[in-house]
């Protein structure tokens, strides 16, 4: 795709680079988003460009053009619009109906979606409709004939006119939804996971002409042969001459869908249940599923006359109203007492108690300020207490953030939807998290440690592709945008930029935040679930905008040391989140301070909508967002070993599969995950130090590492059996680095011709030395290989670290490998051990904590009758070895008899601010070696 | 760890009596009275208050057979509820070792009960301090392992014959050094509340005391007779109406056990080490608790070196600390990364009044649960290192100082365990 992108767009990038000099930067950014093909109907060039020049009118009065959002911005400045998606290039420009009632952020009345809009939606649009309206057609014929049968399609093909092989998508024009491998998969073969959906119909496909065809559905036979992913190419391609071919196709039902969707919602393109829940359109769709599960949220006053209990006086708040939760609303007399009696008794704060309901273990989690206490109440069986004490104190800080104080939270009446909202995406994420198809969580395992863990997790990334993303951030945040920015007309700026970060997959890319107020965005992206929709699927356009109370301003506790003399400027703070696709960016803007003070409500400033949906799209351009999914895809970087690589049975095996692609290995376990790339020599020249400044993406370097490679190690390599920790010399890294970076530059120069893609760049006398699509260019089917090398943490032949996950505190970000990753790792035994990892960090991070509070203590002096310090003091570091034996299988795992013993070892630095790392590995790895993996910690440039 | 202890009557609330360590002022009544009628008013809605955490402490309420609820507050919030269970199940045990089970159930008079109760103060401060026994802890009796075990052996069933029973043992300093096989057949709790009950009986050369036993016959009691032999070495028997304790003492004990005082001495020798001089074990050791499960035994020392040893090992940990540290980390590992030993009742077990210790075991939430089983795990402090592995029946959890390497800690420690456990001594 990157290829076709780049030759694509050559001539008509010129042309619009060329109008955007006398244009202005806008248009020329508004022109690469068409030439891109964007999803964003309304952003199409003739619109704009005709909009160009008054473009300083719509900055302040948004006369002109509208954007789509703007009639959903509520009275008091805050905006949630969210645009879903649609699948196929052609298909977009549905607008995803609006949040109704329930929405974020409030009162957005149920309406009709207008599919014309008034003013400057170009012929494109009237292109759409009409595709549009095909859809339609052909959504509501799928749903007359009904659901559950299998119904027929007939299509005339022609293989003649193809230059390709003949695949679904080029003969029939049918894009399949891609294979999502799971776990357990290869084992057990699910033919489920095997059938052909449909994803996307192409436009220039014979299958966009049945207007029968419906996205979603299932393709069961073809001209009644049973077809599946394995044989259905196959079959195609023994199509030779024009003949028509009939389609069996089978619909599919989707989980849970309400019996009768909402009125406005006339698109074809129905909301995924992720879109739903975050847009709050559909509150009730689990409703049954919760019903008999004990929750609770409640905000309860001890102020009120105990006598009148029965009047629920003193309940505030209380969320939700099922049976089971009615049941812990009626003994919050005892919350109360709780709250308020053992606050004297041991003059410390109560955390938490735990009950047992009907012979479940229920816990309660508090929060008291005064006379108002917070309650909540979760099921021992989906957290433990630990995680609950965390989440209390998130629900907390979050509603700090977003409302000020909680008394503000739930004493003003207008926010108890939002609230209802905020607290359903809550329970469902913890509750349902393994039911939920749509997957609210991103990663079922690391869940529950990641919401005991205040840290973002974190993509690592090579330099050169983060510096792009980087100086794209930089250049929003200095909000330079030349003759149009306030400042040119010697105006008072409306915002600062102070900082912003960008998520990809919902996983932060790139931050320059200072880490509470990353931690306060995180939490805000997280709790609304926007992180997990941007991971699951593409989101079309999501704007979101309020005013918040970061914590670094509002919480003197949080804040850095004062410096003497200076105090934060007094402001208001507002969030601005853009998402587009996988890509999320969150930027926070301050109003006072050195600029203009804002008052009464604030509503979003379309022209910074645009800017940041600019950096997206340049990113997009650059192919950055491509270079991040090679990431994502490539073996994971450090290696990680599969457990079931080290089963004797399975060891023979894989000792074949690495002698077929590289004979060169004597070590089974690196050949078989390393049967990717074609040169696993590069692994033993690779030395660990350097993995995260190996820059896997330029072609260049590549040849660096063969070279040095040759020159410093070319004789250590067969000598490297046994145990032996191998070190490449450390001269040669350097060395091998200075190289990089010298060709690095050397490029910059004919790199520089893209830079103009993103903004004016006539004043900018230095080309961006980091500019990405040249290099890319090169590198495009010619290397795709060198971007999947990765490196070994531990040394000696066999790499036998299976999982790791390293928290930095001071930071705010934790980085552990994707599910993805570890998917491709498969195994069930595997995901065994991934998963016992995960519940061990807990228990050890568990220990980690209360060694920082016992420090923490000792720092503040602290010492009463009811404190003593716990015996074992600070705990730095706690290793538990695990074995799995046949016993612990179930009994069809039996047969195999596979016993595999592992160590998961924590580890703590104690710096001001303290450093987690956590690894798993494989028993009888010799101690040295795994020190080397508890440098992830230090070769990370966290 | 627990800092105060309450004991109310479940149905009136009474307040039966109150413990704390010396050094807390004592709470008043009105907050002890709400502490329990919050887990009152719970029970009353059928939800059933279990424990409370605060910053610092943490608060386990618990009924016992629907009559006496006991209420403890601990000072160490990372205790987990099952570890302040036991503590009350032992609390409650001792009760009803001295007062029987019918007594406590069925309560006619709340003044007398409170009399009666005193009589159990000594054995509950015992409990509330951390002394040098781990079988509060642990679940199963504190032993030594001597040399002369299999000679005392033959002295002590011939003893326990001669006075008509099948129960007894003999302890050095208030651990088991050995005992009939039917007293091991006893459950860990019993045999643990039996020998702190010798220990803190008042001095004397015998006594003879009613007791039931918690688990074996909670209702009928049985005597308790037992006799000083040396400085530190009592012998213990469990017997019914006879024989009379003069006739034991004047008839029985110096025929018996005169032959025997050389292998006592012997005994007494290792009585703080624990086992004997021959089982040397590396001079990075500064304490261990080794643990037989099946047969509810342990053994726990912070001097495991001879002296010339740990003159040579120089300044290290106080030995009121390594003890601390043992227990802390015994407690930070079972129930959360070893499985919890039996012997711990679930609350909805007692409640439902038939609270026998070994009902079964107490339901673990899901989330302790490992996928895989747990052998191993260390724990790295600042000043010192522990190492916990486990074999078949056997745990070691082992103390070291913080200069022996990481490496060494697990065949250390292996060794210890095999070298404590290969003459089936232990």
């Amino acid at each position: 795709m990157a290829t076709d992108f780049v030759s694509a767009r050559d001539p008509l990038f010129d042309l619009y680079r060329r109008t955007s000099y006398k244009l202005g930067s806008r248009v020329s950014r508004q022109s690469s988003v068409t030439s891109l093909g964007s999803s964003i109907s309304e952003w199409s060039f003739a619109s704009r460009s005709q909009d160009g020049g008054s473009r300083r009118n719509s900055r302040k009065s948004t006369s002109s053009l509208p954007p789509v959002w703007a009639d959903k911005v509520q009275p008091d400045g805050s905006l949630f619009y969210l645009e879903q998606y649609s699948g196929g290039k052609e298909l977009n420009g549905e607008v995803q109906s609006p949040p109704n009632g329930k929405a974020p952020n409030g009162h957005v009345q149920p309406e009709k979606k207008e599919t014309t809009k008034e003013s400057g939606i170009s012929r494109i649009r009237g292109l759409l409709k009409k595709r549009t309206g095909k859809n339609k057609d052909s959504t509501d014929s799928g749903q007359s004939e009904n659901s559950m049968a299998l119904y027929e399609v007939k299509l005339k093909v022609d293989p003649t006119k193809l230059q390709k092989e003949a695949t679904l998508e080029t003969l029939l024009g049918i894009v399949p939804k891609p294979i999502v491998r799971n776990a357990g998969d290869a084992v057990t073969g699910n033919s489920r996971m095997r059938q052909i959906l449909l994803q996307t119909l192409l436009p220039d496909g014979p299958a966009i002409k049945a207007t029968q065809l419906r996205i979603g559905d299932c393709l069961v036979a073809v001209n009644d042969f049973n077809v599946n992913m394995d044989n259905i190419n196959q079959l195609l391609s023994a199509i030779v001459t024009p003949m028509e071919v009939k389609l069996t196709m089978e619909p599919v039902p989707e989980p849970w869908e309400p019996p009768e969707p909402p009125p406005f919602v006339k698109e074809p393109a129905r909301p995924s249940e992720l879109v739903k829940l975050v847009s709050g359109q559909d509150l009730s769709t689990y409703h049954h599923l919760l019903e008999k599960i004990p929750h609770i949220v409640m905000y309860l006053t001890m102020g009120s006359d105990s006598n009148n209990t029965h009047k629920e006086e003193e309940i505030l708040y209380s969320y939700p109203d099922g049976e089971a939760s009615r049941r812990l609303r009626n003994i919050r007399g005892m919350f109360i007492t709780i709250g308020d009696i053992l606050q004297n008794v041991t003059g410390t704060r109560v955390k938490s108690s735990t009950l047992v309901v009907d012979k479940q273990h229920i816990h309660i989690g508090y929060w008291k300020k005064g006379e108002h206490l917070l309650v909540l109440g979760l099921p021992g069986d989906k957290v433990k207490v630990e995680q609950l004490n965390h989440m209390v104190s998130d629900v907390v800080r979050f509603l700090t953030v977003i409302y000020g104080s909680i008394e503000s939270a739930f004493s003003t009446t207008g926010n108890i939807s939002q609230l209802d909202h905020f607290f359903s995406l809550l329970f469902k994420r913890v509750l349902l998290g393994g039911l939920m198809s749509s997957s609210l969580q991103p990663d079922d395992n690391s869940s529950a440690v990641m919401d005991t863990i205040m840290a973002v997790p974190t993509l690592h990334i090579p330099e050169d592709i983060k510096t792009p993303l980087d100086a794209a951030l930089s250049e929003l945040e200095a909000a330079d945008f030349a003759d149009m920015s306030d400042d040119y007309y010697d105006l008072r700026r409306a915002f600062t930029v102070l900082g912003s970060c960008m998520f990809y997959k919902g996983l932060l890319a790139a931050s320059h935040l200072p880490r509470e107020d990353l931690l306060d965005v995180f939490l805000y992206c997280r709790y609304y679930c926007l992180l997990a929709l941007a991971s699951e699927e593409r989101v079309g356009q999501l704007v979101l905008w309020r005013e918040v109370h970061p914590t670094r301003r509002f919480d003197p506790s949080h804040g850095e040391a004062d410096a003497q003399g200076y105090s934060e400027p007094e402001g208001r703070w507002f969030l601005l989140i853009v998402g587009l696709r996988h890509w999320l960016s969150a930027t926070l803007l301050e109003a006072g301070g050195c600029a203009a003070r804002a008052e009464g409500s604030v509503s979003p400033d379309p022209f910074l909508v645009d800017q940041t949906k600019a950096v997206i799209l340049q990113l997009e351009t650059q192919n950055v967002g491509n270079l991040f999914e090679d990431r994502l895809q490539s073996p994971s970087n450090p290696a990680l070993s599969c457990a079931e690589w080290f089963l004797p049975s399975s060891r023979e095996k894989s000792v074949s599969n690495a002698s077929s692609t590289s004979s060169i290995l004597g070590t089974p376990v690196l050949g078989r995950h390393q049967s990717s790339s074609p040169k696993p020599l590069k692994l033993f020249q690779r030395s660990p130090q350097s993995s995260f400044l190996q820059v896997p993406g330029a072609r260049t370097e590549g040849d660096n590492i063969s070279h040095s490679g040759s020159e410093h190690s070319g004789s250590g390599v067969p000598s490297m059996g046994g145990d032996s920790p191998h070190s490449t010399p450390s001269l040669g890294r350097r060395h091998l680095r200075k190289q990089s970076e010298g060709s690095g530059s050397g490029q910059s120069g004919e790199s520089g011709n893209s830079s103009g893609l993103f903004k004016l760049k006539s004043k900018r006398l230095i080309p961006d030395a980091f500019e990405m699509s040249n290099m890319n260019r090169v590198l495009v089917g010619q290397d795709k290989e060198e971007l999947s090398y990765s490196t070994k943490l531990t040394c000696g032949v066999d790499n036998t670290l299976f999982q790791y996950l390293a928290v930095n505190s001071a930071a705010g970000v934790v980085v552990c490998p994707t599910q993805q990753e570890v998917g491709r790792l498969g195994g069930a035994l595997h995901m065994d051990v991934i998963r016992n990892f995960y519940r061990c960090c807990q228990t050890i991070h568990g220990m980690f904590e209360n060694s920082a509070q016992v420090k923490e203590l000792r720092d503040r002096n602290v010492d009463g009758p009811l404190h003593t310090e716990s015996p074992l003091g600070v705990v730095t570091e706690q290793g538990v070895l695990f074995h799995c034996g046949p016993a612990n299988l179930s009994d069809s795992k039996r047969g195999t008899t596979p016993t595999i013993t592992y160590w998961v070892v924590g580890r703590l630095y104690m710096a001001k601010e303290p450093k987690e790392v956590f690894v798993c590995f494989q028993d009888g790895t010799q101690d040295n070696v795994v020190e080397m993996a508890f440098k992830l910690l230090f070769g990370t440039d966290l | 760890m627990a800092a105060y202890l309450f004991c109310l009557t479940t149905g009136g609330g009474v307040p039966l009596f109150t413990r704390s360590k010396p050094d807390l002022k004592p709470l008043p009544y009105p907050v002890i009275g709400s502490l329990n009628g919050v887990h009152m008013f719970g029970a009353n809605h059928d939800a059933n208050l279990v424990s409370t955490t605060t910053e610092h402490t943490k608060l386990v309420w618990r009924v016992y057979h629907d009559s006496i609820t006991l209420i403890v507050i601990s000072v160490d919030q990372r205790a987990s509820d099952s570890q302040l269970q036991r503590f009350l199940d032992n609390v409650f045990n001792s009760m009803v070792l001295l007062l029987g089970l019918d007594e406590l159930i069925t309560i006619k008079n709340v003044e007398r009960l409170k009399r009666d109760l005193r009589s159990c103060y000594r054995l509950i401060d015992c409990l509330m301090e951390s002394s040098e026994m781990y079988g509060d802890v642990t679940g199963c009796v504190d032993v030594i392992v001597c040399q002369e075990q299999l000679i005392l052996q033959d002295y002590l069933d011939s003893f326990v014959n001669s006075a008509d029973s099948t129960f007894g043992c003999l302890l050095v300093s208030g651990k088991v050094a050995v005992a009939t096989t039917k007293w091991w057949d006893l459950t860990g709790q019993e045999m643990y509340l039996l020998s702190l009950l010798a220990r803190v009986l008042p001095p004397g050369s015998s006594k003879d005391i009613p007791v039931y036993l918690p688990h074996g016959s909670p209702n009928v009691p049985h005597r308790l007779l037992n006799f000083q032999i040396l400085q530190g070495v009592e012998v213990c028997v469990l017997c019914g109406p006879t024989p009379s304790l003069t006739e034991v003492e004047t008839e029985l004990l110096d025929r018996y056990w005169r032959p025997s005082m050389e292998s006592l001495r012997s005994c007494l020798r290792i009585n703080l080490r624990g086992f004997p001089s021959n089982i040397t074990v590396h001079i990075g050791v500064l304490g261990l608790i080794i643990m037989n499960v099946d047969l509810h035994k342990c053994l726990g020392t912070v001097h495991p070196l001879s002296s010339e040893e740990s003159q040579k090992q120089g300044k290290s940990l106080s030995i009121a600390r390594r003890r601390d540290i043992l227990r802390s980390f015994y407690q930070s590992v079972t129930g959360t990364v070893f499985p919890p030993t039996p012997g711990t009742t679930p609350p909805e077990v007692v409640e439902n009044g038939h609270g026998d210790g070994l009902a079964s075991e107490s339901p673990v939430e899901p989330h302790t649960e490992f996928v895989h089983s747990a052998l191993d795990t260390y724990v790295i402090g600042e000043d010192h290192k522990c190492y916990a592995t486990r074999e078949g029946p056997y745990q070691i959890y082992v103390l070291f100082s913080k200069d022996v390497p990481k490496y060494a800690l697990r065949s250390i420690s292996m060794t210890t365990l095999s070298s404590l456990t290969k003459d089936k001594l232990f």
